[in-house]
């Protein structure tokens, strides 16, 4: 329970079990979303974790909201233990751990003004009134570069960048010090995700934020996270700083999914992308690694036990027997 | 002119309920044959509608096509009659390959049975003109044998079990293997791919994209390929188009697009892709609005290099290199691209 | 309050371009102005009490534009105050039905627990039983007489109202944005008032609508057995029971308030139909202009 200082958030096997319903909703079995999930995330950094549809990314970001009650695991959160709080606890916690959905614009209120969504944080959670509350509003609507007269249209009056921006004020008027992005900039144009990925930046430095990062494009990821866990169903394969992972990915299914990148001016993928077959279903898991039904360089062990996530020596850790 | 495809000055507009939607301004648009083109641009700048209109399923009751012609292998699309479109040229020569898979396919029948029915009217042994003609059963053998050899081509597992399935039973990158089956099943000319990949994860989508190439490349099928992701175009096209809210802006050789572009916009969505190097940089401004846009160069407003002139009149197209074609005033100079 | 004379402003003159919701508009407009001003629109209006023998089962006239009843009563100026018991019954029937059934649904699709299970096999059960047989034992236990039919009435709709909202509630609460506002640490309260119910309301209003409509037949349905308010009421399921026997010579004595109802009951159905479309937030701004 005293995790040192610069530890923020720390995951000690957490696990999510979802069952798995028949016709009857007889439990025929469990998907293991989170299958004994270790991370730490540090203080003020900007921990990706990425992985492809099913890898449980976006679980792990919900198991740690509390959206999710987890199965297993305890979750710390600035050195307390809010695995199993209560619903009026987990409520007063909302102020310092926020999450935003992927789309952020769709978390607004269809029928409330922009002005009305952005207040409502400060009236669940502090006692101001309403004159020292507009103020925040108004602050907090210019760190995200929006004008003020936003204030009175509805969302859908205002374009998707835009909504992404109020939605991101939002959950920022509490001024958290953890906030899980999950797939922040999925569906927008490039150039408009580069300005959001800026103010990203901008207000992690003004408002002195951690991140936890969930994304499945790698490219983003590298741009702004310090370190990055890959997931590959329900597991963590691999953790390490983004320089590590992304020059010198030591779990193959972080080589496969670095491969099918594409990248211009480099190597087609199409001339040399070397992974065969899909993920296997996640209700019926092969047995030790899970990745060892497509992976080239399988041998019998891999089916023997699941690979623990070893912390080597430099920091980099990975979850495969042939790493060195 | 060799081109399988070519739209001139093609001009479409959708009425809404604040007036008409300029989505297409005179667009000019190109397909050599067994060529792979990339349509590119940003969400609303209208690849979609040059695809459908080609395609010919815009929204009858919203669409207007106010000038233009779309001239495909020797015929004007939009004067053919559209009984004799809908036989002999969609789903026959030109087909089609959908951004999301699932929703292409009808839940409660099997895939198999999908695909029989496709095969009755589109099989290249089809009788031209459609018609409802007994299928014989020769004919019928022959389809089979048909689907069977180019399901095992789009490496599909069990190709026989496949076809007892019902779409939920498969997964997204399995069903795009299918969905781009049966845009080959009819021997066309013209695959229409929009956004094919959008929603496949990383690694699948790599497989997709290999798959497509190597088989357009093997059968000698041009694809028109939409994307919003120039990653992908640069994977699979030889020849890529932008957009900008609807109107085309430069046209260049896959490999000259990406090592020297010319247009001001160009250059910027390059700018765009998240890179070490360069940082972070958007596009200032926002894509303006369809109902009412920006006379000229629409890009003028968000443009560095914009002139009065821009404002006025939007550029003639101008051949700048081989294939390589440009609608702007003012191009960047190369060695102005080199050092930004 | 400015965003209620806003929105008020803006449906009004959405229903103006669209035609059938404002026919629909326009009669239950005429109902609410008959019944207010039927004093003064009616020819005869001592005829709702008094009698006039002598003058019985006269045809249309200039002085009795719908023709006499079998007391030689004037039928269009009881239709007129006809419309005052109508509306009583069906807004305060809606009312208390709306009352009931809106919390009712919106604590039953909220929670996810017995109390939840509870309230809705409580309304299964009301459903269960054909409406108009429950209103009919109702009345018949409780005495001919507007109250309770009212009572008749509630009884047997608030359980729409729940499962309605219940069904709406549920689809909500898997909307990000209430997803948002309660990992935002929203109380349920909260949620369930400023969230939920502003956003299910345009299918609530659509469903009210159209349910008051329903809600005048069963009613007139009631008077017609003569289970409503008893004589010398002129509630129009009545009359149209007491015309039967002088039909069809009397034509005029029940097809005045056979239309009446008609009209009525398709006003409130056209409206309900045109508020669908009309209310879709997606199609709101917040400046129309």
């Amino acid at each position: 329970m005293n995790a040192p200082e610069t530890d923020l958030l720390v995951l000690d096997n957490l696990r999510k079990y979802f069952p798995i319903l028949n016709a009857w909703k007889r439990r025929t079995g469990w998907l293991k979303a989170l299958d004994d999930v270790s991370l730490t995330v540090r203080k003020g950094e900007i921990l990706g974790v990425v992985g492809e549809s099913g890898c449980g990314k976006s679980t792990l970001g919900k198991t740690v909201m509390g959206i999710h009650p987890p199965s297993g695991g305890r979750i710390v959160f600035e050195g307390n233990d809010i695995t199993d709080l209560k619903p009026h606890q987990s409520r007063e916690l909302r102020r310092d751990l926020q999450y935003t959905y992927q789309d952020p614009g769709a978390s607004l209120d269809p029928r409330w003004k922009i002005g009305k969504s952005l207040d409502e944080p400060l009236v669940i959670h502090t006692d101001l009134n309403r004159a020292a509350r507009q103020q925040r509003v108004r602050e907090i609507l210019a760190a995200v570069n929006l004008p003020e007269s936003h204030l009175d249209l509805y969302p859908h009056e205002i374009s998707g960048g835009q909504q992404r921006r109020v939605g991101l004020a939002r959950i920022l008027t509490l001024q958290p010090s953890l906030v899980v992005l999950d797939e922040p900039t999925s569906g927008l144009d490039v150039s408009v995700q580069a300005t959001i990925l800026k103010l990203f930046l901008d207000l992690q430095k003004q408002f002195d934020l951690t991140y936890v990062f969930i994304s499945h494009d790698l490219s983003v990821v590298r741009m702004i996270c310090d370190r990055v866990a890959v997931m590959y169903l329900g597991k963590v394969v691999e953790l390490g700083a983004t320089d590590q992972v992304f020059d010198s990915p030591r779990h193959p299914y972080t080589q496969s999914l670095l491969a099918a990148i594409p990248q211009i001016g480099k190597q087609r993928i199409t001339e040399a992308f070397w992974l065969e077959g899909e993920p296997p279903d996640p209700g019926n898991l092969p047995s030790g690694c899970r990745f060892r039904t497509r992976c080239p360089q399988a041998t019998d062990a891999c089916a023997a036990d699941i690979p623990p996530l070893l912390d080597r020596p430099d920091g980099h850790a990975d979850a495969c027997l042939f790493s060195e | 002119m060799d081109d399988l495809l070519r739209v001139t000055d093609l001009e479409v507009g959708f009425r809404t309920d604040r007036g008409l939607a300029r989505v297409l301004d005179h667009v000019n648009f190109s397909i050599g044959r067994g060529e792979i083109v990339g349509l590119v641009g940003e969400s609303g700048c209208g690849k979609t509608t040059l695809a459908r209109s080609i395609l010919g399923v815009l929204p009858a009751n919203s669409a207007v096509i106010s000038s233009g012609s779309i001239d495909f292998d020797g015929q004007n699309l939009l004067a053919e009659d559209p009984g004799d479109l809908a036989t002999d040229v969609r789903g026959r020569q030109i087909t089609f390959v959908p951004q999301d898979p699932f929703s292409s396919f009808n839940p409660v029948f099997t895939i198999g049975a999908q695909i029989d029915e496709l095969m009755k009217w589109k099989s290249p042994d089809a009788p031209p003109g459609g018609g409802l003609r007994r299928y014989a059963r020769t004919r019928r053998r022959a389809d089979r044998e048909r689907v069977m050899d180019l399901l095992r081509t789009v490496q599909l597992p069990d190709p026989e079990g496949i076809l007892k399935k019902f779409p939920h039973e498969v997964s997204g990158g399995q069903r795009q293997r299918l969905m781009i089956a049966m845009a080959l099943l009819p021997d066309p000319q013209l695959i229409i791919a929009d956004e094919p990949t959008t929603a496949l994860d990383v690694t699948i989508q790599a497989q997709i994209l290999k798959l497509l190439k190597r088989l357009a490349t093997e059968r000698d099928v041009s694809v028109l390929f939409t994307t919003h992701d120039l990653g992908t175009a640069y994977e699979i096209c030889d020849r890529i188009t932008v957009m900008y809210a609807g109107q085309e802006v430069e046209s260049a050789p896959s490999d000259e697009f990406f090592a020297a572009p010319r247009h001001p916009y160009t250059t910027r969505l390059l700018h765009s892709l998240p890179s070490r190097e360069r940082g972070i940089q958007g596009i200032p401004g926002q894509i303006p609005g369809l109902i009412d846009p920006p006379t000229g160069c629409r890009f003028h407003p968000r443009c560095d290099h914009a002139t009065e002139a821009c404002r006025t009149a939007r550029p003639e197209t101008a051949d700048i290199g081989p294939a390589h074609s440009l609608r702007c005033f003012h191009p960047v100079e190369l060695s102005q691209e080199a050092t930004a | 309050m400015g965003q209620f004379f806003e929105n008020t402003v803006f449906i009004l003159r959405k229903l103006a371009t669209d035609r059938t919701a404002a026919v629909g508009a326009f009669i239950i407009m005429a109902l609410i102005v008959v019944a207010i001003a039927a004093p003064v629109l009616s020819t005869h209006p001592q005829d709702v009490t008094e009698f006039n023998p002598p003058e019985r089962l006269q045809g249309p006239s200039m002085d009795h534009f719908f023709g006499t009843d079998r007391m030689g009563s004037d039928v269009y100026s009881r239709l007129l105050f006809g419309a005052r018991i109508t509306i009583a019954i069906a807004v305060i029937a809606i009312g208390v039905s709306v009352l009931i059934g809106v919390p009712v649904g919106l604590i039953a699709g909220y929670y996810r627990n017995w109390v939840s299970d509870a309230l809705m096999r409580v309304s299964d059960i009301f459903l269960a039983v054909p409406q108009i047989v429950l209103a009919i034992a109702i009345a018949q236990t409780l005495g001919p007489s507007i109250e309770n039919v009212i009572l008749a009435l509630s009884a047997t709709y608030w359980p729409f109202w729940a499962r309605l909202v219940y069904a709406e509630t549920r689809s909500a609460l898997n909307e990000t944005y209430v997803e948002a506002s309660i990992a935002l640490g929203a109380s349920p309260w909260r949620v369930m008032l400023l969230h939920v119910l502003p956003n299910i309301s345009s299918s609530l209003i659509v469903r009210t609508t159209i349910g008051m409509g329903g809600t005048i037949l069963t009613a007139a349905a009631l008077g017609f057995l003569g289970l409503g308010p008893p004589a010398p009421s002129p509630e129009w399921g009545r009359t149209i029971a007491e015309s039967r026997e002088f039909l069809p010579e009397a034509w005029w004595y029940a097809t005045a308030p056979g239309l009446a109802i008609f009209l009525v009951v398709m006003g409130f159905n056209l409206l309900g139909d045109g508020l669908r479309d009309i209310l879709d937030p997606r199609t709101r701004r917040s400046s129309d202009g």
